[in-house]
């Protein structure tokens, strides 16, 4: 198996091959062992590294007390074809443009209906939970414009994971 | 599977909360980020814990990680950034005379530290890591060391080195690895000592 992982690390495995090495790397010590070891070596040989450095404890030790980020499964979207956004968007527009007119024929003449029609701002807030605050409390140093907002949230614990 | 494909499926695994799979990229990746970040910042321990601060951020980003770029490149940012935090928190002034760049050839006039001050103890484990290897190299017998060395220094393909000395791609395969455990081997005992050290 470990000439497997020597392979697996030169990129030299099929696809399939190296999903299979990789699943069994995550669940065995000794070759969690031995890809450290291999990769020091390279480092050595390529003199291009700190080879005292050794901070995996440290950085799992500080994991554990994060929660686990899934992201969703598909990272390369396709952008959305220009005229397919243009058809959402002339959709969005008419059923805005419909949607006024009708509400604007029911309520015309009765001032005290419009002016509960006036948006408040706490109606239109509460988008994150009380919950999720202290992740993202804890994640506001990194900007994530709409990686964050795709993220879906799992506590270690509740999931049984890591 | 080339390496690049490799990290990406690594990274892949860890967004869908197999934290095992970034242990492995921390593995492979730390010595390289820290020696990196050691152009930046003087102390062996400051280094570490900074390296250990990137390595915590970037796993925090990993929903942003599309795989544009290589896994690297982005790490390599991250450090950056984080470095420059550490530098700024701790009052230090970036010195003018020296600029780094980055791997995309921007400029960094954060840039800074005079390069590889290290405490004797780092110093000294540093070398005695690349003595054992080297030493461990040399012993090894002509056709180990030769597809090693195509593989670690020059970054042929097995292929390559297949038809550089003139066998099959197995028989490749086999040597790199049995040099690699070869040299692994006669590491051990050193990387054993070194063990819950902070240098």
């Amino acid at each position: 198996m470990k000439e497997t992982l020597s392979s697996l690390m030169d990129g030299e495995l099929s696809d399939k091959d190296a999903a299979q090495a990789m699943h069994m790397l995550g669940n065995d010590d000794q070759l969690k062992a031995a890809w450290q070891e291999y990769h020091l070596i390279g480092d050595a040989l390529r003199g291009n590294a700190l080879l005292h450095v050794d901070v995996r404890e440290q950085v799992s030790v500080a994991l554990q007390a994060e929660p686990t980020v899934l992201a969703p499964r598909s990272l390369a979207r396709k952008p959305a074809r220009p005229v397919a956004r243009f058809a959402l968007a002339a959709s969005v527009a008419m059923a805005g443009v419909v949607g006024w007119y009708s509400w604007q024929g029911q309520q015309a003449g009765d001032p005290a209906l419009m002016a509960q029609a006036v948006p408040t701002p706490s109606a239109q807030v509460q988008v994150v939970n009380a919950a999720n605050q202290s992740y993202l409390d804890a994640h506001q140093d990194i900007s994530l414009s709409d990686g964050l907002a795709r993220a879906s949230l799992v506590q270690p614990a509740a999931k049984g994971l890591h | 599977m080339s390496d690049r494909e490799l990290d990406q499926q690594l990274v892949e695994r860890a967004q869908r909360g197999e934290k095992r799979a970034f242990d492995l990229l921390v593995s492979k990746y730390q010595r390289r980020l820290s020696r990196l970040l050691s152009r930046f910042i003087r102390d062996s321990a400051d280094i570490e814990d900074v390296t250990q601060e990137a390595f915590v951020k970037a796993y925090r980003a990993l929903p942003s990680f599309r795989g544009e770029s290589a896994f690297y490149t982005w790490l390599y940012r991250i450090g950056i950034n984080t470095a420059k935090n550490f530098l700024t928190s701790a009052g230090r002034r970036p010195v003018v005379s020296s600029e780094f760049e980055d791997e995309d050839g921007e400029s960094l006039d954060m840039a800074s530290q005079i390069p590889d001050h290290h405490t004797p103890e780092a110093e000294m484990m540093n070398q005695q890591i690349l003595s054992a290897v080297n030493a461990a190299v040399e012993r090894l017998p002509e056709e180990l060391r030769t597809a090693i060395s195509l593989r670690e220094m020059e970054g042929l393909s097995y292929e390559e080195i297949a038809s550089a000395m003139n066998c099959p791609i197995g028989t490749v395969r086999s040597r790199i690895f049995r040099a690699r455990e070869a040299i692994a081997t006669e590491l051990r005992p050193l990387l054993d000592t070194a063990k819950n050290k902070r240098w």
